[in-house]
């Protein structure tokens, strides 16, 4: 499975991106240009704080603090995450590594429960389900695959000063990806910055979705997502996601991104 | 259950002060089941793949508007569940097509025993049927479950097989309900107490009159989820009497659910203990709600064998339903 470190990908990796070079806004294809915003650079490693909001349908608000460490192993990339909020799961771990998307392998994934004392793989067959229960299903946070659909370039928009592209995306045979649950996107790309920017998703022509970055802020010189909400519209629902004291390029050590470092915890 | 249908309910119900107080809203169409009876028995290795496109196919039916009749269906062949195996804990269909030998086939009787969503739900105590829930887009109707099992037996019979819709309706699950019971409580609970609670309220409902024998069913909630979690994760999660031991290791068994993206355990208790579910299959007349302490009884879901919610397909040899339920 490509499993959360691709999570790390896109709302926790390629929310950042700093553009590698500048792009042409009228002549690009959209392909092209969601290549760009699954190619971007976003350093080598990257250490931060987030918080998972997560209100739901009747106004309940669950939020979940935690630190994440990401770092790039030449074209695998791995990540952990360590809960550090609400008490009940402050302590828990989880460790992902992504491995190449040529190389067909699926990502390792393991979670440390400290209740449980032990760390054990973790494997689904779920990209639909909701991400740690919240908004975000995994296939939408995981690293932006360009052949999952058909491109049609529909002009560009103003959006809050930015100009940004909007591409139409659809299915080759109409129906809904079996991966990603969905059958039509319309997607917003700023292309300067190499970033989505706002994303809405549709199932069988209804309109079930809604990505869009709501922070933006350029950090050590990467484009830095500091806040992305996900609005449910079938249940109701939304999940906001904040990125707090990010830092790029710290040299995070290699041996944090082990089992035995999962379990005994970041000092 | 959906979360706006559930808001919906609540809303209904704000006024109640006690569950008798309440007149919850009852409901009547929500699942319709199929039970299917293949040649020779459902653990069959060769039936088992079939049957997985069989129900994948039923996603392909349309009703007259051209729109798909599913809304979800849960079954042998449709359904993941969190297991573990070797030293990983997965998320995974119940059939595996790659794990149909004989130690595949053992793993997944075990599989249908132990799990609280599959049992007696999907699977005969005989393992002579299977049985497939269905909830349609729209209001359920006679039509469209016909229509269903009819393309299920089409399906089957593609394959090689000699499967018939019966006329009638004796099939394992003929004379018998399924109830499930919504409770709300207004402020965030307390898991572990409410987990309590509804230990209580499921012992008094396993001993009331016309409770289901283990044969036909037996009720479940997520304590019995969470239970299950607990055995195969091992540790010390839970204690001698099968509760988490804490608040604590209750929110990370939450969390582990969640990391593998399984909906099944929210659904049968939210994160924040305001709803929980308490569901009683196999009974053979209605049964009152036992009350939860602290909760508020705010919806009831009726379903019962009946000529427009249940089907019988029966692919044996003999064509002919026995009547097992008598």
């Amino acid at each position: 499975m490509k499993l959360l470190l691709k999570s790390a990908a896109l709302t926790l990796l390629s929310l950042t991106m700093l553009p590698a070079f500048a792009v042409s806004e009228k002549s690009i294809k959209p392909e092209v240009l969601l290549e760009q915003v699954r190619d971007r650079d976003d350093g080598d490693d990257r250490r931060s704080r987030m918080i998972l909001e997560q209100t739901m349908s009747d106004g309940f608000v669950r939020e979940r603090e935690l630190l994440m460490l990401e770092k790039k192993f030449g074209a695998e990339r791995k990540a952990v995450l360590y809960f550090t909020a609400p008490a009940d799961t402050a302590g828990t771990g989880i460790l992902m590594f992504s491995y190449e998307e040529a190389s067909g392998k699926d990502d390792d994934q393991w979670l440390y429960l400290p209740a449980l004392r032990q760390s054990r793989r973790i494997a689904t067959n779920s990209k639909e389900g909701p991400f740690l229960g919240t908004d975000f299903s995994f296939a939408d946070i995981e690293r932006l695959r360009v052949d999952d659909y058909l491109y049609e370039d529909q002009g560009t928009v103003e959006i809050n000063g930015r100009t940004l592209h909007k591409i139409a995306a659809h299915t080759a045979n109409g129906l809904e990806n079996p991966r990603t649950g969905y059958s039509q996107r319309e997607i917003f790309v700023d292309a300067e910055r190499q970033l989505i920017m706002r994303d809405e998703f549709y199932r069988e022509g209804r309109h079930i979705k809604t990505f869009e970055v709501t922070g933006l802020k350029e950090i050590d010189g990467y484009w830095t997502v500091t806040e992305a909400v996900m609005t449910n519209h079938v249940e109701g629902g939304f999940t906001r996601l904040l990125r707090k004291e990010t830092t790029y390029n710290v040299g995070i050590a290699e041996r944090l991104f082990n089992e035995r470092t999962l379990r005994s915890g970041i000092q | 259950m959906p979360r706006v249908l559930n808001t919906l309910l609540l809303a209904c119900v704000l006024s109640a002060t006690t569950a008798q107080a309440a007149q919850p809203l009852t409901e009547h169409d929500e699942w319709q089941v199929i039970s299917l009876y293949p040649p020779h028995g459902v653990y069959q290795a060769e039936l088992l793949p079939q049957l997985v496109t069989a129900v994948e196919g039923l996603w392909q039916v349309q009703g007259s508007d051209g729109e798909p009749l599913l809304r979800s269906v849960d079954s042998l062949a449709s359904m993941n569940v969190i297991v573990a195996q070797q030293d990983e804990v997965r998320f995974r269909r119940i059939i595996e097509k790659g794990e149909l030998n004989a130690a595949g086939m053992q793993r997944l009787q075990a599989l249908v025993e132990e799990h609280p969503l599959v049992q007696r739900r999907l699977v005969s105590a005989d393992a002579q049927a299977t049985h497939l829930w269905l909830r349609l887009k729209k209001p359920a109707t006679a039509e469209g479950l016909q229509q269903l099992s009819d393309h299920l037996a089409a399906s089957l019979n593609a394959a090689g097989h000699q499967c018939v819709v019966a006329a009638n309706a004796r099939g394992p699950l003929a004379g018998r309900y399924m109830t499930q019971w919504q409770y709300d409580t207004p402020q965030r609970a307390d898991g572990v107490a409410a987990l309590q609670a509804l230990a209580t309220a499921q012992q008094q409902l396993s001993n009331a009159p016309g409770a289901p024998d283990s044969e036909h069913g037996r009720n479940y909630s997520a304590l019995n989820l969470l239970s299950y979690l607990g055995g195969i994760l091992g540790g010390e999660l839970l204690d001698a009497n099968g509760l988490p031991q804490s608040n604590a290791a209750l929110a990370q068994m939450y969390m582990m659910a969640e990391s593998l993206r399984s909906r099944d355990l929210q659904a049968l208790a939210r994160p924040d203990f305001r709803q929980l579910q308490l569901v009683v299959l196999g009974h053979k007349a209605p049964l009152n709600a036992p009350p939860v302490s602290n909760y508020q009884l705010t919806h009831t879901s009726i379903w019962q064998a009946s000529a427009r919610d249940y089907r019988v397909l029966d692919c044996r040899a003999q064509g002919l339903v026995t009547s097992e339920n008598e």
